[in-house]
């Protein structure tokens, strides 16, 4: 049977809901005798908190209820934290400080009342009285002697250092014609989802169940986590992800609001809601990157690459949130990039400073990865006086050396990185940018071209590399009318994911897309599952319902070849129908599914019924790739770069949804561009927010960018049965080195050879400068 | 947002009067896009700077809306949107400036509701100013944070104690186009030219103008400019839009060939003040413009005192208003 | 002059009429309630999101007397008399806005939650200009932020949307849909 929708951009069964407003946000959700929390918050990056008074705020008409950290120490959970690193130090974490906060916006008390309105006039009357201690934002000042320390359990502030060889990168570095060294800064990103968190917890009766709605992309794990953490045995919890107004990673955790309102609820007996503003977002929801990399790489004359060192700092902020601790580890595996490095030794250090924690935000340790790969790889080709296609193409593996083991540890599945990269090269004109870029210097111009050849890890993952077990699930069910319910374990919130896997569950099955509802994001309606992140929805999640559509085909044609006198290895799937191979026999998919259910005439040893869950343990992880280009145009009075084209060639695999996959890929590009040029938290040597709004924060808006010509080469993987690799990430770990290489090429003729992001214009214009006057 | 007591006059002398009851609690509302939300939703406050608990809406008073033209020039009342103002045809026929400087502001969804009162007299962008968290001298405080804090946005020039740039684009323009306030008080109506409508930090450190908080900007009045004269404006921002400007040139001249005669060039974005810069003026004036701009541009320079982290914008400054001139003449 | 005294206890109400997505309504909510939060909290109209309360996002964009405006920063208090029009509005009947229609066809909403902001503001474009160019579409929305889409399907729906509002035979480019392989 010839697919009918799988790989065609069909309309995303999502949207009647979104462009008419119809659907529910967390915030949208109002419950009967719902009241309303808000959080008091450290104003210091670091101080020890004196005394709190709530009696102001507890009179407050409309106050219902005032709790403070030891309360909340006494009768909930601390908030977890993944990671199994040797000597890693674990510090207390609860969900209000007790006795000391460590980064401004950190909860130290929450208010109850009957309206959002109340709890925070409440909230702002809360007195808290500090003694100030010096405060450590440098990760790297923060590791040293004599640092305030954050954790007064501990000696250091070293929360955990981490590292290993794969090779002999001594042996490399002797053999060298060339090193090249770079520190490369990465620097630290906010996500930014366009909906804030949010939060509803509520008793329900006759289960005496604890049902959560939450802004998350996991509702599985916070089922489990929030379980543990307020007492409360797992089957009596339910936690619901509505409609999610995206996460970009930042909804992959247990936040300590998240426990607060499900305390609440179940404290005085009624829901509770938390919503948090923009603010509170920007200084209280995970951050993403933030590390400094310092990278040495060895290479022989003709731009072979020998070995690599790298060493991280990772500023982690004041405390581990769910997958803080393990993000940064995976910027070793992904160091080498889509290149040959026979030899790696990557070396991590990790510290705690009075900042918010760093946690996943889009990409997660691999654009960290791609960016200084790429980056290095540019300025090693400069100083050999390379093109930097040559030197590109020189330390590619060739396709028939997949699956590739490479110097990070993994085993690279399928890929041709050339094919990408002369595409892209074509789609670009490159030798007619070049002479354009000769023509412009000539007139004094700067322009510049930057490439990225950029591979990442995605389909997260083989269980072994993920606490959680980085399976998924899927449930089908043929309904006894003929409707397919597919639930899922994966929580999409903007992928479209509705869409993707009914065209697989219609396409499988012979019926059409209407058919099909696809289920996520309640646990109480799917099977248990870990979430949405790390590229990993349809790749896992899809191949997981594949199986289960595979176990019901084989039932189905277990019923057919009953019903028409053969075996079942004679039957076919055809549209609406079961076909005995060969023959003008058939059997409608009505009928068979009549058949199931009514049980009247079952195949012997069959059991009744269409319904079965599968969980899919993937055995790699999967590494779309691709080459992007970006050429930049540079004001040379004012500093300002311009993206004037950005062609991306990228492979992700087999494409489900065309439609899709061109939106993560937009999306994505625009996420890593924005990186390169705009995006930075900054906080001041105090610990102080300074981009606390969207404004300081520099989100791109609709005017920065040109067009982008994108392209796609199908190199599928052999890791599912459908060739999947996954697209949600690869727009934003492949766009950003593009961009940098860009502006660095262009003021090359400077003497340029790093500048760190975001390259903002009075940067650039210190260059021009400094070159200017030498 | 905090509660607040919300009055609406139909006339001046009603929104005059409320103000002088109630006193230095109560605002001027003008559209609100700052006050609402930069400091009354964001809760920015201090003792210099109390959450405002009552709002004098001023968009109610009709008199206080519309574009007039007249012979000796243009009013435009303060309650006209950014949006009214470069959409007007007597606008962007007489005053280019004023109308790209207001179509510069933000985005449209701002511009429909910002007025030009508003964006006149709106409070600075400054990250300390607007981070809950400093209490600062705008606030009632007794401490400048940009001074050793991140100051890449700051002033470079006539910084004192406090070194905000002014955030108006408007402001800019009218200050280069030579006009005037009329601003209405409990004594009755004044004309104030806006060469001496806004103040620095060492005049007073709490307010950007010489408005009392018993008066209101009625209108502004724009003179006819001089026959020829060339009108320019110029904003860089990080991003393309909707951010505040790093610089912005705003330039009003008469030229006889290349030849300087007259005109005014004011900066954005450089000091707590639209920065009129007089000394650049002076130095063009009967001068080819072609062959004097750079080293005229150049005095920028001697006047600038940057700070740690913003020496750029003296450069960005000079080669800005070296464009927007030679812009201006082309 | 019109006085409208605070409530000290945040419960007393405020009453205004107006009308809202073409019907006359009255409202009765907490005095300092932007109009945002009226719509949400006092009218059920939850299609209007907020995405930072500050006037920086643009998920809040309505039409106010038909010019889009962000409702996180209007009183509800100066509402009274005005026509307001929010995304439930935008559709007649069931048949969907045409630019409803198009955000759909190409993928133009991902997460959805700026979406309402996006389309209110569209509409506004091309009922003032029949043919915007790109660059006036980009201009026209640069108050509104999305965070997944990189905007490129945002402005390709808003051309085809206003193709077919012209009363062309409009489909979307292969490319714009499939990309190119």
């Amino acid at each position: 049977m010839k697919p009918r929708f799988v790989g065609q951009p069909i309309k995303r069964k999502e949207d009647p809901r979104l462009v008419t407003g119809a659907s529910a946000y967390v915030d949208d959700i109002v419950l009967p005798g719902m009241l309303h929390m808000a959080v008091a918050r450290s104003i210091h990056a670091h101080a020890r908190i004196k005394s709190i008074d709530t009696s102001r705020a507890s009179k407050l008409p409309g106050v219902r209820a005032v709790v403070t950290g030891e309360e909340i120490a006494a009768n909930c959970g601390q908030l977890p934290a993944a990671g199994d690193i040797k000597n890693m130090k674990r510090p207390v974490h609860h969900p209000l400080a007790v006795g000391k906060v460590r980064f401004v916006g950190e909860p130290i008390a929450a208010v109850l009342a009957t309206d959002a309105y109340v709890a925070r006039d409440a909230a702002e009357l809360i007195q808290i009285d500090y003694e100030e201690l010096p405060a450590v934002t440098n990760p790297e000042k923060a590791v040293q002697q004599g640092s305030p320390i954050l954790h007064e359990e501990f000696s250091d502030n070293v929360a955990y250092s981490f590292g290993w060889e794969n090779g002999n990168t001594e042996d490399g570095f002797s053999k060298a014609d060339t090193v090249v060294k770079q520190r490369f800064i990465n620097q630290r990103l906010a996500p930014v989802s366009m909906e804030p968190r949010g939060v509803i917890a509520a008793i329900r009766m006759p289960e005496n169940e604890l049902v959560v709605w939450s802004s998350t992309q996991v509702p599985h794990l916070l089922k489990t986590q929030l379980g543990l953490m307020l007492g409360i045995p797992e089957n009596r919890m339910r936690v619901i992800a509505p409609e999610v107004g995206g996460g970009f990673g930042s909804k992959l955790n247990v936040y300590a609001e998240e426990a607060l309102v499900g305390y609440l609820a179940k404290k005085v007996g009624q829901p509770v809601k938390w919503i948090e503003s923009r603010r509170e977002n920007m200084a209280g929801t995970i951050h993403g990157r933030d590390q400094i990399n310092d990278v040495e790489l060895a290479l022989k004359k003709d731009g072979t690459i020998l070995a690599m060192k790298l060493k991280v700092i990772a500023d982690i902020g004041a405390y581990y949130q769910l997958l803080t601790a393990i993000i940064p580890t995976l910027t070793g595996l992904l160091a080498p990039g889509a290149y040959r490095v026979p030899a790696l030794k990557f070396d991590l250090v990790a510290a705690f400073t009075n900042k918010m924690a760093t946690d996943a935000y889009r990409g997660a340790g691999r654009p960290e990865a791609t960016y200084l790969i790429e980056r290095i790889i540019d300025i090693a080709a400069r100083k050999l006086g390379m093109d930097p296609v040559d030197i590109r193409r020189k330390n590619f593996p060739k396709p028939a050396e997949f699956p590739f083991q490479t110097s990070g540890g993994v085993f690279y599945d399928s890929a041709n990185y050339e094919k990408a990269l002369d595409r892209a090269l074509e789609v670009a004109d490159y030798k007619g940018l070049r002479k354009k870029q000769a023509e412009l210097r000539k007139q004094g111009k700067y322009m510049g071209i930057g490439f990225s050849s950029y591979v990442e890890i995605c389909a997260m993952g083989p269980s072994i590399a993920m606490a959680s077990g980085g399976w998924e699930s899927g449930t089908v069910r043929i309904e006894p009318t003929g409707t397919v319910t597919v639930s899922t374990g994966a929580s999409p919130h903007g992928q479209g994911q509705e869409t993707s896997f009914a065209q697989i569950a219609a396409d499988e099955l012979g019926i059409d897309m209407e058919n099909v509802t696809v289920l996520h994001g309640d646990t109480a309606r799917t099977p248990y599952g870990i979430g949405t992140f790390g590229s990993r929805a349809t790749a896992v999640g899809g191949t997981a319902m594949y199986l289960a559509l595979q176990d019901l085909k084989e039932k189905m044609k277990k019923f057919a070849a009953h019903m028409l006198e053969t075996t079942p290895g004679n039957i076919e799937f055809e549209v609406g129908k079961l076909v005995m191979t060969g023959t003008a026999r058939s059997v409608s998919f009505m009928d068979v599914v009549t058949s199931a259910y009514v049980a009247k005439k079952l195949p012997p040893g069959v059991e009744p019924g269409l319904e079965a869950t599968r969980f899919f343990e993937p055995s790699n992880f999967t590494f779309p790739f691709g080459t992007h280009i970006c050429v930049v145009e540079i004001d040379e009075e004012t500093g300002e770069p311009k993206v004037v084209k950005y062609v991306a060639v990228d492979d992700c695999g087999n494409v489900i949804n065309p439609l899709l996959v061109e939106g993560q890929v937009h999306g994505g590009i625009v996420q890593g561009i924005s990186q390169a040029l705009y995006e930075e938290v900054v906080y001041d040597e105090n610990g102080q927010l300074l981009s606390g709004t969207l404004m300081d924060y520099a989100v791109p808006r609709a005017h920065d960018f040109p067009m982008f010509e994108l392209e796609r080469t199908v190199t599928p993987s052999p890791v599912n049965p459908m060739g999947i690799k996954g697209a949600g990430e690869a727009g934003t770990i492949g766009s950003t080195p593009s961009v940098v290489n860009a502006v660095v090429d262009a003021l090359a003729p400077l003497g340029v050879t790093h500048i760190d992001m975001p390259l903002r214009p009075e940067k650039i214009w210190k260059i021009l400068k400094l070159g200017r006057a030498s | 947002m905090k509660g607040f007591e919300l009055h609406e006059p139909k006339t001046v002398k009603e929104a005059v009067d409320t103000l002088t009851r109630i006193g230095p609690n109560a605002k001027v509302l003008a559209g609100g896009s700052d006050l609402v939300s930069g400091v009354m939703k964001d809760w920015v406050e201090g003792s210099g700077m109390p959450i405002p608990t009552a709002l004098v809406d001023i968009t109610t008073i009709p008199q206080l809306k519309g574009i007039r033209a007249a012979a000796a020039g243009i009013t435009i009342g303060a309650n006209t949107t950014l949006t009214e103002i470069f959409e007007s045809k007597e606008v962007t026929g007489k005053l280019p400036l004023l109308a790209q400087a207001a179509h510069s502001v933000a985005s449209p969804l701002i511009r429909n509701y910002a007025t030009l009162g508003g964006n006149i007299n709106q409070r600075p962008r400054c990250w300390f100013l607007r981070g809950p968290d400093f209490d600062c001298y705008k606030k009632g405080g007794d401490f400048c944070f940009s001074v050793g804090g991140d100051n890449r946005y700051h002033a470079i020039i006539g910084g004192e104690l406090c070194y905000i740039v002014h955030p108006s684009d408007t402001a800019a323009a009218l200050l280069a186009l030579n006009a005037q306030a009329k601003i209405a008080g409990p004594a009755g109506e004044r004309m104030v030219p806006f060469d001496s409508y806004f103040v620095g930090p060492r005049e007073n450190i709490l307010n950007e103008n010489v408005l009392k908080a018993n008066e209101i900007l009625v209108e502004v009045f724009i003179p006819n400019p001089a026959a020829g004269t060339k009108q320019t404006w110029l904003k860089l921002k990080n991003r393309e839009v909707y951010d505040f400007a790093l610089i912005s040139v705003a330039a009003a001249f008469t030229a006889a060939g290349d030849v300087w005669q007259d005109g005014r060039i004011v900066l954005g974005g450089v000091a707590p003040v639209p920065y009129r810069a007089t000394a650049i003026e002076n130095q063009l004036k009967g001068k080819n413009i072609k062959t004097s701009i750079k080293q005229a541009a150049a005095i920028i320079r001697t006047v600038a005192r940057p700070m740690s982290m913003n020496a750029y914008k003296v450069d960005i400054a000079q080669n800005l208003v070296e464009r927007t001139i030679l812009q201006g003449l082309a | 002059m019109k006085t409208i005294k605070k409530s000290r206890t945040r419960l007393e109400k405020a009453h205004i009429s107006l009308r809202v997505n073409g019907e006359s309504v009255e409202v009765a909510f907490a005095p300092h309630k932007t109009l945002l939060e009226v719509l949400r909290e006092d009218m059920g109209l939850t299609g209007t999101k907020h995405g930072c309360e500050l006037g920086e996002c643009g998920c809040c964009a309505v039409l106010v007397d038909g010019q889009p405006v962000l409702s996180c920063l209007a009183l509800g208090l100066a509402m009274e008399g005005r026509e307001v029009t929010t995304v439930e509005g935008m559709a007649d009947g069931t048949s969907l806005h045409p630019l409803q229609q198009t955000f759909a066809e190409l993928g133009a909403a991902q997460c959805g939650y700026c979406t309402p902001g996006f389309l209110l503001t569209a509409k506004v474009l091309l009922e003032k200009d029949a043919k915007p160019s790109r660059q006036e579409i980009k201009e026209a929305l640069s108050g509104n932020i999305c965070r997944c889409t990189g905007y490129i399907k945002i402005y390709e729906a808003v051309e085809l949307a206003a193709a077919r509002m012209r009363g062309e035979q409009a489909e979307p480019a292969e490319e714009t849909i499939y990309g190119r392989q």
